[in-house]
């Protein structure tokens, strides 16, 4: 499992999971795999991973009940999943833009992108929740 | 050195705190004036050239032998027993099985769990009753761990689980860890691999010219941007 030097490692395990909550994977009230079971799956100390799970209750993503293990926050929503999305479009915009680019050629450069790239049309309900929420 | 000496913070009582203990072997020193301290829940790695003195401090720390100064703290939670050392393939004489090892572990430590220890065993799909002599190391190293994890202990000491195994048993060992380790514990084994392991220590402890330093892996990355053996090579360098 290969992890870089640009975010603590507790990030980067965080953001793989919230990735899969967010697609879905993981639907609200879904148990999540034990800190154990995620350790040994990442082969990361049981310390990074108890962090990388404070990070996404932080975050409001997941709730931990003591004893028991953690959960898919019920609470959330389409809505709320969406606005992550939208957070990391926002932040790879304002990346592109430090690198020079005006918001046609961004435009220009994604369409360029969607083009050469040919997804799998695997997850048609999914598209149906970003449409409506 | 001095100025990278860890802050332990006070909330947290290190289940083992070595301080200013040197060695000699025959009057030779070997280790001078080192501290380590192992918090809850850590996962650390000492590394050092060969003949630095791991395996001396390692064995410093789980009580099989008396440092020449110094003094050695251990501070288990109640109920624990305050260390673990999990011996090597080399230290377990050849005749043994792993049912004769079970035998002797229940008679020699009352903290042992015979039941986890059968059940490890049995997780693992070793043979139980066939002498050490026609396994493995890594076979046998996995049946020592097994035995050393089974004792109910607030930290666990293993010298080289990792070595002269091959690359799949070894990232079965590296997990075989991480899923027995009991919750709270710690764990401080002596290595090489600091490449395959560098995700899963905490911590580093450096053996170099009869000193030490310690440090967070994290900090190894995040404020050097280099790989923790990198770091290793760095810092052990002959200048």
């Amino acid at each position: 499992m290969g992890f870089d030097a640009a975010a603590p490692i507790y990030i980067q395990i965080g953001d793989r999971i919230r990735e899969e909550i967010i697609s879905g994977k993981y639907p609200p009230g879904e148990q999540l795999k034990s800190v154990r079971e995620y350790a040994v799956f990442y082969e990361v100390s049981p310390l990074t991973m108890h962090r990388a799970m404070q990070y996404l209750e932080s975050q409001g993503l997941i709730v931990t009940k003591k004893g028991v293990g953690s959960f898919v926050n019920p609470q959330l929503n389409p809505t709320a999943a969406r606005q992550m999305v939208k957070e990391q479009a926002l932040r790879f915009i304002s990346r592109l833009r430090e690198m020079g680019l005006s918001a046609p050629e961004i435009l220009k450069l994604i369409q360029e992108c969607l083009q050469q790239d040919n997804p799998p049309r695997d997850r048609p309900e999914n598209e149906e929740d970003m449409k409506n929420g | 050195m001095a100025e990278n000496r860890m802050e332990i913070p006070p909330m947290e009582t290190p289940l083992l705190l070595m301080q200013k203990v040197s060695f000699s072997y025959n009057k030779n020193p070997l280790l001078c004036q080192i501290d380590l301290h192992v918090r809850p829940g850590r996962i650390i790695g000492i590394a050092g050239s060969n003949g630095s003195g791991k395996s001396t401090l390692l064995k410093l720390a789980g009580g099989l032998i008396a440092p020449s100064e110094g003094s050695i703290r251990l501070s288990p939670p109640d109920g624990l027993a305050p260390v673990s050392y999990c011996l090597t393939s080399e230290q377990i004489p050849g005749w043994m099985n792993a049912r004769k090892l079970m035998a002797y572990y229940s008679h020699f430590f009352a903290d042992f769990d015979r039941e986890r220890a059968q059940e490890l065993l049995d997780s693992l799909a070793l043979p139980q009753k066939r002498s050490l002599y026609w396994l493995s190391s890594g076979q046998i190293t996995l049946i020592a761990l097994s035995l050393g994890l089974s004792r109910r202990a607030a930290l666990y000491l293993s010298d080289e689980p990792l070595a002269s195994i091959e690359p799949k048993l070894r990232r079965d060992i590296r997990r075989f860890l991480l899923r027995c380790m009991p919750e709270g514990s710690s764990l401080v084994m002596v290595t090489h691999h600091l490449n395959e392991l560098q995700y899963m220590l905490d911590e580093l402890a450096i053996l170099h010219r009869h000193t030490i330093r310690q440090i967070e892996t994290e900090t190894i990355r995040r404020k050097y941007g280099i790989s923790v053996e990198d770091y290793f090579l760095k810092e052990t360098k002959n200048d």
